[in-house]
């Protein structure tokens, strides 16, 4: 497996009258063909912005990057004109937003925004192509969705349709940014079986971002964890999952309810994430972290551990 | 506020329920037209019968749509039920006044954001809710200094002790906000607490935290609970009954370990599966 | 989220909110500021065109045309606000009614709504005129009494949907009484389309009392009022321009001004426009 998309020591900043939000702090992440990179954390930890800063999606102002480079397919996306960066999105990376019903054009059919799609990047679109991206995305009766309009879809049904139209020109990456928090939960399953399913039929590399750590226990091949902005821990997720590093990936794990613990207190992490705005010097986690020493003082870099693995911290 | 009361005025026949739904039915017209004519109905209750002794937890489990938050809205009286019979240690529900109902059942809301008036401080959320309590008791309201140290006093309780009572819902975090929320049906003191989706707007670090303030909770305060939630780990923690909904309908019941080390119903099974495995 | 920082980089907002501060200025002032007694007549100076004396010129009577226009604006104003204040007051008050209690009082309500908004409003005005006596109260009276039918729509939708958020189901759930849940947790989320609509409606207030004095039917002569000052103008048109342009002008820019201030806090206060 080769690195389709890497990150290097990005940066973003969200330029505020009261200063900075520094939201995306010096991250570095690959994601290879053919593998789920699932992305955790909790609210505020700057995952989104990450994820759509990569397709460069963030609007600016107010986000501005202030360093690194996003590589994809071995161009710097950063350094791209918005006309080479129109190429890439859609035909070389697809997106699939949180919320299915602000995604598509309430006025278009869905066929109309998929024929769109291949018109915008000047390819043709020969009769039976909408049908059948409609039926890989599994809607069934393709044709009649295709004439129908977003508000006559089901929520599930239109983040099909969402899928489809981020696949209809064959992308290599595929970002999902919190596909199915909009979803009812029973309907999520489906949907994270789809995203499965195109990965291997397409060999695509999906990020998949989601604050939901049990769902990304299931899906995702590799686990990476986002604290206060970066990237604290990083490995395949079983094994992430059964022996994490991060004494914050640790406390996290051990806070969630599980079903054979039975009654009794459920251990907690304390305190509050920092203010990104003024993060702390050395490590985001230092105040909250029950195994701080000194060396916390200096912040710790990602550091390569055994079996693929890598942790942010100097006393894991 | 006195922690520590325990159901002294229970009934001596054990069998008889703090709390007990008998069929309860709940219909939703399905309104169309320009006349806004009812054009069909959606059952959301079809006849759910439920019992909660003092002191108890009830967990209800179950997907959106099966009517549990239905449920529990008809249990705190924000819905009226189109047909059964809701009774508190035997007596229907229509013999208490709105008042009494508050002194007696409160309930928690699944966001915190939604749930508290953000126009309005601390002070006068919490202190309004003390106020009622008063009057079900025949005081007068409390006086400034008095009403600001028994709200702290409540504060205490939620473990957000020395909140600047002039600050706003939205100064705090999400964690906190619930903790306000809870605050706030404590001041009446009430037996029994409708918890509906109590953690799931919240982030995964901020729940258990949720969850054992809640615990605490029960225990000081002799709580009884109705946990509403999808999330069978959740309700695992709180409940030591718990109900499994489908439809508007309860489709199995039981004791939480028994329900989870050998599910009756195949709806039971699907739940359980959808935990991920570490977390079974 | 800085109210006052949208408000002033708003330019509509802002330019009516000036002409407004300073046309409540001019009508406070009015004594201070007129030239002349606006009743006193001087035969020797009628229909005088503008000049240094008389700014505005002088009426048919010789009276100071621009010091009629000013205390003419203490009656438009007086008149906008206290009429506007009596269809807030009705508005509001029946708008949370239907919208809180529901069911078929609510269905009651917007029934009688629906049926006095099928009546043009002007011929409601000059039936009850009719009946009164046609003085400043009654004027103010009845602009209100007719006016309130649209705040009452608005309000009662606004509460609709309140009464099914979380917090007022919270409020209610603690047994609080019916007047704290409707004042306290529903009412301070109405107050942005309740300014506005007033603001809004003070112009249209203006207007109608404009209209109905120029009919004969509002504030009656010799007290001057905008309206009454352009009915005299019509007879002397072609003689003595000034009597007609210069109340149109001031019924123009009041009215305009109002108008832009309620469109300005429509877009500052509504959460949807903000960036």
């Amino acid at each position: 497996m080769s690195d389709l998309l890497t990150i290097r020591s990005l940066s973003v900043h969200y330029r505020r009258r009261d200063g900075d939000v520094k939201a995306v702090r010096s991250v570095s992440l690959d994601v290879r063909a053919g593998e789920t990179l699932g992305l955790a954390g909790e609210s505020g930890c700057g995952k989104s912005t990450l994820a759509m800063a990569i397709p460069r999606l963030l609007p600016q102002p107010p986000a501005e990057y202030a360093g690194g480079k996003i590589v994809f397919e071995g161009r710097d996306l950063i350094s791209l004109s918005s006309e080479e960066l129109r190429q890439i999105r859609g035909a070389g990376i697809g997106v699939v937003f949180q919320d299915p019903f602000s995604a598509l054009n309430p006025v278009l059919t869905v066929g109309e925004q998929i024929k769109e799609a291949f018109s915008a990047h000047v390819r043709p679109c020969p009769p039976g192509t909408v049908e059948d991206l409609l039926s890989r995305v599994r809607l069934p009766d393709a044709v009649r969705i295709a004439r129908g309009y977003p508000h006559q879809l089901s929520g599930g049904q239109r983040q099909r349709a969402v899928i489809a139209l981020a696949i209809a020109l064959g992308p290599r990456l595929l970002i999902a940014d919190e596909p199915t928090t909009a979803l009812d939960v029973t309907l999520q399953g489906g949907i994270l079986d789809l995203l499965d399913g195109l990965k291997k039929e397409m060999g695509l590399g999906v990020l998949l971002v989601s604050h939901n750590i049990g769902l990304l226990s299931e899906r995702a091949d590799r686990l990476a964890v986002m604290y206060a902005g970066e990237i604290v821990e990083v490995g395949p997720a079983g094994q992430v999952l059964a022996g994490a590093f991060h004494p914050y990936t640790r406390g996290l794990l051990a806070s969630l309810p599980r079903l054979s613990a039975g009654r009794g207190k459920l251990p907690t992490l304390a305190g509050q994430p920092p203010d990104l705005r003024n993060p702390p010097e050395g490590c985001a986690f230092r105040a909250r972290c029950p195994r701080a020493i000194p060396a916390c003082g200096v912040s710790p870099s990602l550091g390569a551990k055994e079996g693929g693995r890598s942790v942010a911290c100097h006393n894991p | 506020m006195t922690p520590g009361r325990r159901d002294t005025e229970t009934p001596g026949n054990l069998k008889t329920a703090m709390l007990s739904l008998e069929n309860i039915v709940k219909i939703f017209p399905v309104e169309g037209g320009i006349l806004r004519r009812k054009i069909g109905i959606v059952p959301a209750l079809k006849g759910v019968s439920l019992r909660v002794p003092a002191g108890g937890s009830l967990g209800i489990v179950g997907e959106s749509g099966s009517g549990k938050t239905t449920l529990g809205k008809i249990v705190a009286r924000h819905l009226a039920a189109d047909g059964g019979r809701v009774l508190w240690e035997g007596r229907p529900h229509e013999e208490f006044s709105r008042r009494e109902w508050a002194s007696r059942v409160q309930m928690v809301f699944q966001d915190p954001a939604a749930s508290l008036n953000p126009k309005l401080s601390l002070r006068v959320l919490l202190g309004e809710a003390v106020a009622v309590r008063a009057q079900i008791d025949g005081q007068k309201g409390p006086r400034r200094a008095e009403r600001d140290r028994r709200l702290q006093a409540l504060l205490d309780e939620v473990g957000l002790s020395g909140a600047p009572l002039d600050a706003y819902p939205h100064q705090f975090s999400s964690g906190q906000r619930q903790r306000l929320a809870i605050a706030r049906a404590l001041a009446l003191r009430p037996r029994l607490l409708v918890a509906d989706e109590p953690v799931s707007s919240l982030d995964l670090s901020v729940q258990a935290q949720i969850l054992n303030l809640l615990m605490d909770l029960k225990d000081r305060w002799g709580l009884t609970y109705i946990v509403i939630s999808h999330d069978l780990a959740v309700v695992s923690r709180l409940a030591d009954r718990v109900a499994v909904m489908k439809n508007g309908e309860v489709v199995e019941e039981g004791e939480t370990s028994a329900v989870l080390a050998a599910p009756r119903h195949p709806y039971t099974q699907t739940l359980l599966d959808a935990v991920p495995a570490f977390l079974r | 989220m800085n109210l006052f920082g949208r408000f002033r980089r708003n330019r509509g907002a802002l330019t009516g909110a000036t002409l407004i501060l300073l046309l409540f200025i001019a009508a406070s002032a009015a004594k201070i500021m007129a030239p002349h007694d606006p009743l006193r007549q001087e035969v020797t100076s009628r229909l005088q065109s503008p000049s240094v004396d008389h700014l505005l010129g002088t009426d048919d009577l010789g009276r100071d045309v621009f010091s009629r226009i000013l205390f003419g604006a203490r009656v438009s104003l007086e008149v906008g606000v206290v009429a506007v204040g009596l269809m807030v007051l009705i508005g509001v008050a029946v708008g949370l009614t239907a919208g809180y209690l529901g069911g078929w009082v609510d269905t009651a309500i917007m029934r009688l709504i629906d049926a006095l908004l099928c009546f043009p409003t002007i011929f409601l005005i000059l039936m009850v005129i009719a009946f009164v006596e046609p003085d400043i109260k009654n004027v103010m009276a009845v602009i209100g009494l007719t006016s309130w039918m649209g705040l009452a729509r608005l309000v009662r939708g606004e509460v609709l949907s309140l009464r099914e958020r979380d917090f007022v189901l919270s409020a209610r759930g603690l047994g609080l009484s019916h007047a704290r849940v409707l004042l306290v947790h529903i009412l301070p989320h109405l107050a942005s389309p309740i300014l506005v609509s007033a603001t809004l409606g003070v112009g249209s207030a203006i207007l109608t009392e404009s209209a109905l004095s120029f009919l004969g039917l509002g504030v009656q002569p010799p007290q001057p009022s905008w309206g009454n000052i352009l009915t005299l103008g019509k007879d002397y048109m072609h003689i003595a321009w000034w009597l007609s342009l210069f109340p149109g002008l001031a019924i123009l820019f009041t009215v305009m001004s109002f108008n832009l201030l309620g469109e300005g806090l429509r877009d500052v206060l509504d959460p949807r426009t903000q960036e």
